[in-house]
């Protein structure tokens, strides 16, 4: 615990003073964002990282395929290059100020982390191995696919945030795990430290900060087939929005073509990349219908599309919602090698042999381009445009800055975490440097989480929060999914009144403080509704198709209307939205095949 | 679809005096369906007060490390049927403390990792815009030791770990070889020094509980055999 | 620096001398049943053994086997006692039982093989 000057401790009513933490930084969130962050800011300043899981075990270490930086140790790569290529797949929505400086120190990052330890696979030269990933091309899109994924083995999320782990011992950083943020402190447009749950032993802590970050994660959870944790329920969004401030492209969430039938597991991007065939019921590589020149390795919003239109059409494999990715041609040899970890998983998820069988697959929820409103130096903004929160940062898949835009390039995600994250810690220090006092905390800071608490701890009505939770994310896949309309976005937002009001009368089995999930489960249920109301409304707003977002009833791209963020507020139960353009650099919108 | 009944130590914080408990649950279970989904299915459905670990539900975080039948693994890679049983005994993970239910105490496991500085250490700065370089052979030796998740599996089977609380355990042993055969790692010593403890290498007996136990298929008694031969040839 | 190094030493170098004397062990076991059961050519008395015994290099090695079997067997049961024995005072008593075992079959072995003479 950090030293408390009694003279300038604040109380807060309804919190022990042992249960008051003050750090010069708090950072929310313990994957490659927040670790990356707190490594950059701990050389000088106190830091201190909060998460609701034991750090080793946050979502970055699912990430399979790679990091993406134009290292060139395989072949010739420009930063030119991997800036066109996200652009374009961000089907221009991508912010190319932000895209810019993300491309260009990309390599600086990923040989930090090479420099830090990360257990890079190696070219025959000793240098960093790098393989094909969807959508990353040669020569602005005119070649072929190009080798710039980073990777560790199909572990480079594992292996990064392991590694990101490590150097946080090395550098002493303060873990607090498993603890749960409840809410931000943020008067005047000044953020002032949050407000969260020790979940092993219970209770209220407060953690005054000068500096508090936030690298809490994507919303995939909503969703019934994902990818993502049971972790990942996007509580950091809607806590901002609780806080008054915006967010941003909600709309905006990407379903991964790969994902192990029923389950949702991830098949990572490097199955395609190593070569892999995409094949329906009746054997068809039908990726050739749609993307006849990068066939397989076209971005992942068209391939989902693509195989959501096959099974849709009657050719999943025997009329089922699934099809195959077979991997049979590339030899026992090469699997094991290159890609273990899918074989791992094909065979304990689904007992199927990916050396003999043809693995089945499903599009599944996976990244959430939406999020909070930051600006390149990952300070949150209170407009939405201009305007930052005093002290608040926010970065990885919980923000939105954005570079990602419509849809995320596979790699591209590793990339932005760990940079952004390095760049919210840059920033931190840059403003600790100038900020010797610890803002005021206000003595009703804990009066709306406590009364949370209380609220759910004492719930008993008829309802089970499981039930509510899955008919949610049955309906928002079958209605706010891959395809998308008017007619079944207005049904969602009906649906999701219901289930709002189901959730008043929920029922608790479990009331004890100590490590009670049935209540950190009632909680995460909350923030999965409420944000879940502009993921549905942005959808709506947006008429026209683009990355991930596609209407059946607006199948184009309307550049003219909607080259635009959308950023929304919720105020009572009222949202309100507001838009700022696209910032457009080196590339103007094109129309984007594959 | 087959009914199954899981037998689960519970354990109450709130209620000391009570102890720990097996409580029955039945369960419809269908082809593909993991211990995780069913415990899920027991959370969301009957009890929500029955209390564990979960996160990413594909064995790479490394949360729901349990005792299934007698047998430490992640209760999200087991699959039910693969058990052939009616009737499926889960107990939290031996020798750390039980907070509640099916959740332990990882104090231990973070205390061992500590002492072995488990990070890489270097004394000549790297070059600049570049990475260092490591050969694929060398490379190659890091395989099966940076898999780890630290699900804690192998420490709570290890009879040395049940004997005495502090000793560093498997977990971290791995861990320091990852470091010791990383050539880019330039002070193997200082990984090394922290093991010849009363707590450390020396209370190993390769058993080899911690190989079988290891959900990940990796081999901490191998990495342990390679630390004392590096510490013997390191004292002569 | 070697030296404190070496005195430092949480077990490395007992860990390391138990294997040896292990493999030390064995040699000398199997060349002890060698020696009395397949390579005397003459009827197995008292007096063959005795007289070979009574050599100074048999001296030497029997010795030795006695002190390496001693430490071997006797340290084997103090790294059992080392696990799961945690009471200090319970620790020192058998740490002294050990010792005082260790001593007085060192006695007894040797006031055993030193004796014998050569036609004696």
């Amino acid at each position: 615990m950090s030293t408390i000057d009694p003279e300038t401790i604040h109380d807060v009513e309804g919190v022990p003073v042992h249960s008051v933490h003050r750090h010069d930084v708090i950072i929310v969130g313990a994957g490659l964002a927040g670790m990356r962050a707190a490594v950059e800011a701990s050389d000088e300043f106190d830091v201190a990282v909060l998460s609701k899981v034991f750090p080793t075990r946050s979502h970055s270490g699912g990430a399979q395929g790679g990091i993406a930086a134009s290292l060139a140790n395989e072949e010739e790569d420009h930063w030119e290059w991997h800036m066109f290529d996200t652009v374009k797949g961000s089907d221009y929505l991508g912010d190319q100020d932000a895209i810019e400086i993300m491309v260009k120190e990309a390599p600086v990052v990923v040989r930090e982390f090479e420099h830090y330890g990360t257990p890079f696979s190696r070219t025959p030269e000793g240098r960093i191995a790098q393989r094909k990933f969807g959508g990353h091309t040669k020569d602005f899109g005119r070649g072929g696919p190009i080798l710039r994924a980073c990777y560790a083995a199909d572990r480079t999320g594992h292996a990064l945030l392991h590694n990101l782990y490590e150097v946080c011992i090395k550098k002493e950083v303060r873990f607090y795990p498993e603890f749960y943020a409840l809410s931000l402190i943020i008067r005047d447009n000044v953020c002032r430290g949050l407000v969260a749950w020790d979940v092993i032993n219970g209770g209220v802590h407060v953690f005054h900060a000068k500096a508090v970050m936030f690298g809490t994660g994507g919303y995939g959870k909503v969703f019934e087939i994902t990818s993502n944790a049971l972790a990942n329920t996007g509580d950091g969004l809607s806590l901002v929005l609780r806080a008054g401030l915006p967010l941003e492209d909600m709309e905006f969430v990407q379903f991964h073509p790969t994902g192990l039938y029923l389950q949702g597991i991830l098949v990572s991007e490097a199955a395609r990349g190593e070569g892999g065939y995409i094949i329906n019921d009746k054997g068809e590589r039908f990726m050739e219908r749609y993307a006849p020149d990068k066939m397989e390795l076209a971005p992942r919003d068209l391939v989902s599309r693509s195989i959501q239109t096959e099974i849709n059409e009657g050719r999943g494999i025997g009329g089922e919602a699934y099809v195959y990715c077979d991997l049979r041609h590339l030899g026992e040899d090469a699997i094991m090698k290159k890609l273990p970890q899918i074989h791992e998983l094909a065979w304990k998820f689904l007992h199927v042999d990916c050396t003999k069988e043809p693995i089945p697959i499903q599009p599944t929820a996976h990244y959430s381009m939406g999020g909070i409103p930051t600006n390149k130096d990952a300070q949150v903004l209170a407009d939405g445009k201009e305007r930052p929160v005093e002290g608040f940062y926010a970065a990885g898949e919980c923000a939105c800055v954005s570079v990602h835009g419509g849809n995320r390039l596979g790699t591209n995600s590793l990339l932005e975490a760990s940079l952004f994250g390095r760049r919210a810690g840059k920033s931190m220090v840059r403003f600790l440097r100038g900020t010797r006092e610890f803002p005021e905390l206000p003595a009703d800071a804990a009066k709306l989480a406590i009364k949370e608490i209380e609220r759910f701890l004492s719930a008993d009505g008829g309802e089970r929060v499981a039930d509510i939770r899955e008919d949610l994310q049955g309906k928002m896949t079958d209605e706010c999914g891959i395809f998308r309309s008017a007619e079944k976005l207005e049904a969602m937002v009906k649906d999701l009144g219901e289930l709002e009001k189901r959730f008043e009368k929920i029922k608790i089995d479990d009331r004890s403080n100590k490590f009670n999930s049935d209540l950190l489960e009632a909680i995460e249920l909350g923030h999965m509704l409420e944000f879940s109301e502009l993921i549905v409304a942005g959808a709506l707003k947006r008429e026209e198709s683009r990355g991930a977002h596609s209407r059946t009833d607006f199948p184009k791209r309307d550049d003219e209307k909607w080259l635009k963020h959308t950023l929304a507020w919720k105020k009572g139960d009222e949202i309100t939205f507001d838009y700022k353009p696209v910032i457009i650099t080196r590339f103007q919108p094109k129309e984007r095949t594959y | 679809m087959a009914t199954i009944t899981f037998k689960i130590n519970r354990f109450n914080p709130d209620d000391e005096r009570r102890g720990h408990f097996m409580q029955k649950y039945q369960v419809e279970a269908k082809k593909g369906d993991t211990i995780l989904d069913c415990l899920n299915r027991i959370k969301w459905k009957q009890d929500g007060s029955l209390t564990f670990r979960r996160s990413c539900r594909s064995g790479i975080c490394g949360s729901c490390a349990m005792t299934i039948d007698g047998v430490n693994n992640l209760a999200c890679e087991v699959q039910v049927m693969a058990l052939k049983r009616d009737t499926i005994t889960v107990e939290p993970l031996r020798g750390y403390t039980v907070i509640k239910d099916l959740v332990v105490s990882l104090d231990p496991l973070v205390k061992g990792m500590l002492k072995v500085k488990p990070y890489m250490i270097t004394k000549t700065p790297p070059p600049t815009d570049q990475e260092r370089l490591q050969s694929p052979e060398e490379r190659e030796k890091l395989d099966g030791l940076y898999e780890c998740i630290l699900c804690g599996s192998c420490t709570s089977s290890c009879p040395s770990f049940w004997a005495d609380k502090e000793y560093i355990g498997p977990h971290a042993f791995l861990k320091a070889y990852r470091f010791v055969a990383d050539t880019r790692d330039e002070a193997p010593r200082e990984h090394l020094e922290p093991l010849d403890d009363k707590h450390g290498l020396w209370r190993c007996h390769t058993i080899f509980n911690c190989v079988e136990a290891c959900p990940k298929d990796l081999n901490p008694t191998k990495a342990i055999s390679e630390l004392k031969k590096a510490l013997v040839n390191d004292k002569f | 620096m070697r030296y404190k190094e070496t005195v430092r030493s949480g077990g490395a170098l007992l860990w390391y001398f138990q294997r040896v004397s292990g493999v030390f062990l064995a040699v000398v076991l199997f060349l002890h049943v060698y020696i009395i059961h397949v390579a005397l050519k003459d009827e197995l008395t008292f007096h063959a053994i005795a007289d070979r015994v009574a050599t100074p290099l048999w001296k030497v090695i029997d010795i030795s086997f006695l002190v390496v079997a001693l430490f071997h067997g006797l340290y084997g049961a103090w790294i059992v006692f080392d696990d799961y024995i945690h009471k200090p005072w319970m620790r020192i008593t058998l740490f002294a039982a050990l010792s005082i075992v260790a001593l007085l079959a060192l006695i007894l072995g040797i006031l055993t093989i030193l004796p014998f003479q050569v036609g004696g």
